[in-house]
């Protein structure tokens, strides 16, 4: 049997520490190695790219809270559907995990229009996975922008104009039930022909119809953000 | 009188989010020996020396293992 003693310190959260220990009086100390708290959950996530921005990039933020400092690691993950980690559809962007200098991060990623939520966790920083913060609540989200109709072309006729377009740039596509709007006008005239017509699924394709012929229209054709600033794209056509 | 023998300190002690338990082993010394115990608080960093502070604390609580 061996006599064990203990004393407890209060210390700092993810902080690296060294004990000593000597009899009272002495000068000769045994010293243990370094050890480090543990990770708390950080604070403050925050969407630091606005609604609707046309980078194609979402921006989380946040804050060390009760941790160290600096050397704090982070481990971010980004969905779009809320509570449903981590994302789905969309690997390349999952489970990102970065040494950040500065505590914000961005990712670009490839669907617009579409709603991104974020969670952080502050790693230990003994690489012991359980001794991880755990996660904030994912509660944080932003919109990124709606793309613009790409592409955009007109069929003619006598007494139809068929507008065609696509609805990506490059990668980035817009989220798969963003609709669309065609409006039309006679060139010169004040107001826009109503009903205009409207379409929220592939294949994008919409028809101007009941046009006189042999006569100049001005053509609107929108994206339709879902929060935030529409996209536009606007085309002529001389039925 | 003889002369106290060094603790031997386990390594790693225990640590949670705001506190750690440092255990020793009294290594021989009597029951009734007294301690003193230092943390080193260094930065975060893991390249930076440590620098010892000045608190000190004496033996809160025995046990036997």
């Amino acid at each position: 049997m061996v006599d064990w003693w203990e004393d407890v310190w209060t210390l700092g959260i993810e902080q690296g520490y060294k004990a000593r220990v000597s009899v009272n009086g002495s000068n000769n100390w045994a010293e243990s190695g370094e050890v480090y708290t543990w990770a708390e959950v950080p604070v403050g996530v925050n969407a630091q790219a606005a609604v609707g921005d046309p980078t194609g990039n979402v921006k989380f933020g946040w804050g060390h809270g009760t941790n160290g400092g600096e050397g704090t690691k982070y481990k971010v993950e980004i969905t779009t559907q809320a509570g449903v980690w981590p994302l789905v559809g969309d690997a390349n962007y999952m489970g990102v995990e970065t040494d950040f200098g500065a505590t914000s991060t961005g990712m670009v990623v490839s669907l617009a229009n579409r709603q991104y939520f974020a969670r952080v966790m502050a790693l230990a920083l003994d690489g012991d996975s359980t001794h991880d913060s755990g996660w904030t609540d994912g509660t944080t989200s932003t919109w990124t922008a709606v793309v613009g109709p790409q592409e955009v072309g007109v069929v003619e006729s006598s007494s139809t104009l068929r507008v065609r377009w696509v609805g990506n740039v490059g990668s980035v596509s817009n989220e798969g039930t963003t609709r669309y709007e065609l409006r039309w006008k006679e060139d010169g005239a004040e107001d826009w022909v109503t009903p205009f017509v409207w379409k929220d699924q592939p294949p994008y394709e919409l028809t101007a119809e009941g046009l006189t012929a042999d006569t100049t229209y001005v053509m609107r054709l929108t994206a339709k953000a879902d929060v935030g600033v529409g996209g536009g794209g606007g085309r002529s056509g001389r039925r | 009188m003889t002369l106290a023998t060094v603790p031997v300190v386990v390594d790693p002690f225990t640590v949670y989010t705001t506190s750690a338990t440092v255990g020793w082993d009294g290594n021989g010394n009597p029951v009734d020996t007294e301690y003193v115990v230092r943390m080193s608080a260094n930065s975060i960093s893991r390249v930076r020396l440590p620098r010892w502070n000045t608190r000190r604390g004496f033996i809160r609580r025995r046990s036997r293992r």
